[in-house]
C-alpha cells in the first residue's frame, strides 16, 4: 500500500465514522421522546434518572474541586500581569468571563468525557461482548432507544447544570483570591462579576455545553457499539471514547467560539 | 404437508474469504423440533444468528412465515422478531437488572399488560424453569445453569410461536436439563409452537427431525 492509498483509506474511515455518528445522532433524537416522563415508555424515565445521578450528581465534587482550582490558577496568573499595571480589579472580569464563556463548559466536558464517556463505552461494549445487544435486537427492541436515549437525555439535562455549577465554583475561587489579596468583600465581588458578564455569555456557554454533551454521549456509545471481540476490545474502546470525544469537544469549542466571535463583530 | 415456518434457501456465509456455511437448505414446519448437531466451529451459531436476522448472509435467503427477513422493512422485521424467542449460548441476561426484571422486560416493552399481571406471568414463567425463588437475584448472583434457565424463561415469556435455543443444556446438570426439556415439550404439546433446539446431547427426550 503506498502513501496515497494509506491516506485515502484513513480519510474514508474517518468519513465513515462521522457518517455513523450523524446517523446515530438522528436515531438518538428520534428515540428521545421514548424516555420522557408521561409520554415515554414505562420504566425508561427511571433509567434516565439513574443516568442523571451517575453523570451529574456523582461528578459534582470533582467538578467543584477542578473549577475552584482552575479559578484560583486563572486569578493568580492574571494577577501576576495585571498587578504591574495597577489593574488587579480586572482579575474579576478575567475569571468571570473566562469561566462563563470558555472554561466552565470545557472543564465540565473534559470531566464528563473522562467519567461518563468512558463508562458508556465500557457498559455498551460489555453488552456487545456478552450478546446483550443482540438479545435486545431479538426482542425487537432498538438498542439506540433502549441504551443510548436515556443517557442522551440525562446528559442533555445534567451537563448544562454541571457547567453552571462549574462557573459558580470557578468564580467563587476568584472571590477567594480577591479577598486574600485585596480584602474585597464578597458582595462587591459579585457586583463586579454581574457587571462584567453578559447574558449572551451565559447562554453561549450553555449552548456549547449542549453540543459537548451530544458529542460525549454519541462518541462514547458509538465506541461501545463498535466493539468486536473480547474484553480487551472493551478496554480499547474506552480509551478511544475518551480520546475521540475530548478531541471533538475541543474542535467543537473552536467552532462555537469562532461563531460567537463573528456574531459579536457584527 | 404444512407450510414451513422457517425456510433457509441456499444460505452461504463467508467471513473474510473463509466459508462458514455453504448452500444450506432446511425447512422447519409448525410444531416441529429441529436439533442441529455439529462439531465446534461448524457454523451452528452462525446459522442461528442468520435465522434470527442478526447477520446478513453472503448469499441465499431466509424466510420466516414466508417473509424474507433480509429483504423486508425494519417494521416487518420487528414484527417477525416478536414471534421468535431466543436463548443465547451465553444466556445474555441484562446484568443491570434482576432476573425477574429480565423476564419481565419483553412483557413490559412489547405489551400493554398491567404490572400485577406481568408479575404473575413472570413468576409462572420462572417457576416453569425452576427459578421461582430466584427472581430477585441479579444475574451475577446466578450460577451458569441458572442463567441458562433464566434466559429460557425470558425467551418464552411472550409465548412466541418460534423458539430458537443456542446450547440450552450446556452447563446444566442432567436432572435440570431433563426438567427443562419436559417443560418445553409440555409447552409444545399445549401451545403448538415450534422450537429449534441445538446440540442437546445431554437431552434425551427430544424427537429430532432435520431437512
Amino acid at each position: 500500500m503506498n502513501i496515497l492509498e494509506g491516506i485515502g483509506e484513513g480519510m474514508i474511515q474517518q468519513f465513515a465514522y462521522i457518517g455513523g455518528l450523524s446517523d446515530q445522532f438522528w436515531s438518538g433524537i428520534r428515540a428521545l421522546p421514548c424516555v420522557l416522563p408521561v409520554i415515554g415508555k414505562r420504566g425508561r424515565w427511571q433509567e434516565a434518572i439513574r443516568q442523571m445521578t451517575a453523570i451529574g450528581v456523582a461528578a459534582l465534587p470533582m467538578i467543584a474541586i477542578m473549577a475552584a482550582s482552575a479559578g484560583m490558577i486563572l486569578a493568580l496568573q492574571g494577577a501576576a500581569e495585571l498587578r504591574r499595571f495597577g489593574a488587579l480589579r480586572y482579575v474579576i472580569d478575567l475569571v468571570a468571563v473566562g469561566f462563563t464563556r470558555e472554561l466552565g463548559p470545557l472543564l465540565t466536558a473534559i470531566v464528563v468525557s473522562g467519567r461518563s464517556g468512558s463508562a458508556f463505552s465500557a457498559e455498551i461494549g460489555t453488552m456487545v461482548v456478552t450478546s446483550e445487544i443482540d438479545a435486545l435486537r431479538t426482542l425487537a427492541l432498538d438498542p439506540v432507544e433502549f441504551v443510548l436515549a436515556p443517557k442522551y437525555l440525562a446528559a442533555m439535562i445534567m451537563v448544562p447544570c454541571l457547567t453552571v455549577m462549574c462557573n459558580v465554583f470557578g468564580i467563587l475561587a476568584g472571590a477567594g483570591f480577591m479577598y486574600l489579596s485585596t480584602r474585597m468583600a464578597l458582595g462587591i465581588y459579585v457586583r463586579y462579576v454581574f457587571d462584567s458578564i453578559l447574558l449572551r455569555d451565559v447562554f453561549g456557554g450553555l449552548i456549547k455545553s449542549l453540543a459537548f454533551a451530544t458529542i460525549i454521549v454519541h462518541v462514547g456509545c458509538m465506541e461501545g457499539f463498535k466493539v468486536r471481540g473480547g474484553p480487551e476490545a472493551v478496554g480499547r474502546s474506552t480509551t478511544s471514547a475518551v480520546v475521540r470525544s475530548t478531541f471533538l469537544v475541543i474542535l467543537a469549542d473552536l467552532f462555537f467560539t469562532a461563531a460567537f466571535y463573528l456574531a459579536r463583530m457584527q | 404437508m404444512a407450510t414451513p415456518v422457517i425456510s433457509v434457501h441456499d444460505l452461504s456465509v463467508n467471513y473474510d474469504g473463509h466459508q462458514v456455511l455453504d448452500r444450506v437448505n432446511l425447512d422447519i414446519r409448525p410444531n416441529e423440533i429441529l436439533v442441529l448437531l455439529g462439531g465446534s466451529g461448524s457454523g451452528k451459531t452462525t446459522l442461528l444468528h442468520h435465522i434470527i436476522g442478526l447477520e446478513a448472509p453472503s448469499s441465499g435467503n431466509i424466510l420466516i412465515r414466508g417473509v424474507d427477513i433480509n429483504n423486508c422493512s425494519a417494521e416487518i422485521l420487528k414484527q417477525i422478531r416478536r414471534q421468535v424467542g431466543v436463548s443465547f449460548q451465553e444466556a445474555a441476561l441484562f446484568n443491570s437488572i434482576s432476573t425477574e426484571e429480565n423476564v419481565a422486560l419483553p412483557l413490559r416493552e412489547l405489551t400493554d399488560l398491567a404490572d400485577p399481571v406481568i408479575e404473575v406471568m413472570v413468576y409462572m414463567t420462572l417457576a416453569a424453569v425452576g427459578l421461582a425463588e430466584s427472581g430477585k437475584l441479579m444475574p451475577h448472583e446466578l450460577s451458569g445453569g441458572m442463567k441458562k434457565r433464566a434466559a429460557v424463561a425470558r425467551a418464552i415469556a411472550l409465548d412466541p410461536g418460534i423458539l430458537v435455543f443456542d446450547e440450552p443444556s450446556a452447563g446444566l446438570d442432567p436432572i435440570v436439563s431433563a426438567e427443562l426439556v419436559r417443560a418445553l415439550h409440555f409447552r409444545q404439546r399445549n401451545q403448538s409452537s415450534e422450537r429449534n433446539l441445538r446440540r442437546l446431547r445431554s437431552i434425551e427426550a427430544s424427537n429430532p427431525t432435520s431437512t
